[in-house]
């Protein structure tokens, strides 16, 4: 069987691909071509392919097919043996490579990488490098928190199956970063849906990026925070959010600022299409400040 | 004694929290003096890292024993209100935004004026909705009624702002 890739491989048609993975159970042949591919097309292509790794080979015609997603680290990820390795002179400092998230300790080399690109583009406004790297860190400790579906840890966590995360810089007219973090885990709804039984599986999923949702409500009070923090810091920079998980996709975007809910194929996992725009900073305070004035002079004894 | 926070990076996490955690537990039974945690060198974390050292450290020794044997030094002024903002939780009171996201928006809103155009921003109210726009016509001479039209409307006044701060548009 043959799968002819798209040539735009980005969220949505990468999505739309899915239904023909779930269904591979022979060997298959992934044919590229060239074309333009963004981090969340990457990210969920690294891990269709993963899922069903024993089955697919790839076929290509000429290198510069390949050349693009070779630089991301995309076959590398998935033990391809490709010819004409890219070197490192030829990576771009707009790029965060594919990368694989299994433990604790692999987000480290997503920030460092992180905070190099950012450093390089985004001079002179502390607070959007700030609430990019904070975004990037709240949805990579979800997946290490929710891939499993298991209950707490407090030791280090390993997950089976890789979560793969890409991100690219885009200076053009609307300068803006694009994120792409997809997991193969039981998908958002799926995992609060016994904590909040008492709603309706498209409202659980709105909760998800409310402030205080948490599937350990009562052990963790204030936990679950991240999404919704993230959402409004998104939001304020002009960019968006997409999320394909379980049998839903959700938008947060201006034109949809508090949420829009399509019933679409299930999908395994939860994938995340997330857009920054870096045109000027953005004071992210009041994202974080709360009213705390009746108290504040008792909070300041904890840092003098 | 001083407990260097750099050493547990990247704070990214319940996880690398509770490392912490413990390591606090640890002194404040070996010694009653006071622990300080140093944030040299540390320009973020999570706030599922920062919650162990506040809130989950609160509900395991008590809010007041928190207060008189751990002390947060060197935090960036960012860092430290997100600290404020857990302890706040930490002592028992309920969160309360100060700010609705109206406020925000509108702060926004104008934070993008200043540096597109001197500072001038429209919203009106017409019949199909509220528009957002860069700009002040001159509402005795030049009303520019046909860019006013090509603005997108909305229902609300938040959708027309967070439209107009993905896409300021100039009349």
């Amino acid at each position: 069987m043959n799968i002819f890739l798209p040539q735009k491989l980005n969220f949505t048609t990468t999505t739309d691909l899915s239904k023909a993975f779930q269904n591979i159970k022979e060997p298959t042949t992934l044919i590229f071509k060239k074309g333009f591919a963004q981090p969340a097309g990457i990210t969920l292509l690294s891990l269709l392919i993963n899922s069903k790794r024993e089955f697919i080979t790839i076929e290509y015609e000429k290198q510069e097919d390949i050349n693009y997603l070779q630089r991301t680290n995309f076959f590398k990820n998935l033990d391809f043996k490709i010819n004409n390795i890219s070197s490192q002179e030829d990576r771009s400092n707009n790029l965060l490579e594919c990368t694989k998230v299994l433990t604790d300790d692999d987000p480290y080399d997503i920030d460092i990488k992180l905070k190099q690109i950012l450093e390089a583009h985004i001079e002179g406004k502390p607070n959007l490098v700030l609430g990019i790297l904070l975004t990037v860190y709240e949805v990579v400790d979800n997946i290490l928190e929710h891939s499993t579906g298991e209950a707490f840890k407090e030791t280090d966590r390993a997950i089976k199956t890789p979560a793969f995360v890409s991100a690219q810089y885009y200076n053009n007219r609307n300068n803006h970063i694009e994120i792409g973090i997809s997991d193969w885990g039981k998908g958002i709804v799926d995992t609060l849906a016994e904590e909040y039984n008492e709603l309706s599986r498209e409202e659980v999923l709105l909760k998800a990026f409310e402030l205080n949702t948490t599937r350990h409500r009562k052990f963790f009070p204030s936990r679950g925070n991240g999404l919704a923090k993230l959402k409004h810091f998104v939001l304020l920079s002009g960019g968006s959010i997409r999320c394909r998980t379980n049998e839903f996709e959700i938008i947060f975007s201006p034109l949809y600022p508090n949420g829009n809910i399509e019933e679409v194929e299930p999908i395994i996992g939860t994938h995340f299409e997330i857009m920054i725009g870096c045109y000027s900073d953005i004071d992210i305070n009041p994202i974080f400040e709360i009213d705390y004035s009746d108290y504040e002079d008792d909070l300041d004894d904890f840092f003098n | 004694m001083k407990i260097e926070i750099k050493n547990f990076a990247p704070l990214n996490s319940h996880q690398s929290g509770i490392k912490v955690k413990k390591e606090i537990l640890k002194e404040l039974e070996k010694s009653e003096g006071l622990i300080v945690l140093d944030f040299e060198g540390i320009d973020i974390f999570t706030d599922s890292f920062i919650q162990q050292l506040t809130v989950i450290l609160a509900q395991e020794i008590g809010f007041q024993n928190l207060k008189g044997r751990v002390k947060f030094r060197n935090l960036n002024d960012f860092l430290q209100k997100m600290v404020k903002e857990k302890l706040y939780i930490a002592s028992g009171k309920k969160l309360i935004k100060r700010e609705k996201d109206i406020d925000i928006l509108l702060k926004r809103a104008e934070e993008i004026a200043t540096q597109k155009s001197n500072g001038y921003l429209s919203m009106i109210k017409v019949s199909a909705g509220w528009k957002v726009f860069l700009n002040s016509p001159n509402l005795d001479k030049d009303i520019k009624k046909d860019d006013i039209l090509n603005i997108p409307s909305f229902k609300s006044l938040d959708e027309a702002l967070y439209h107009f701060i993905s896409k300021p548009l100039f009349v």
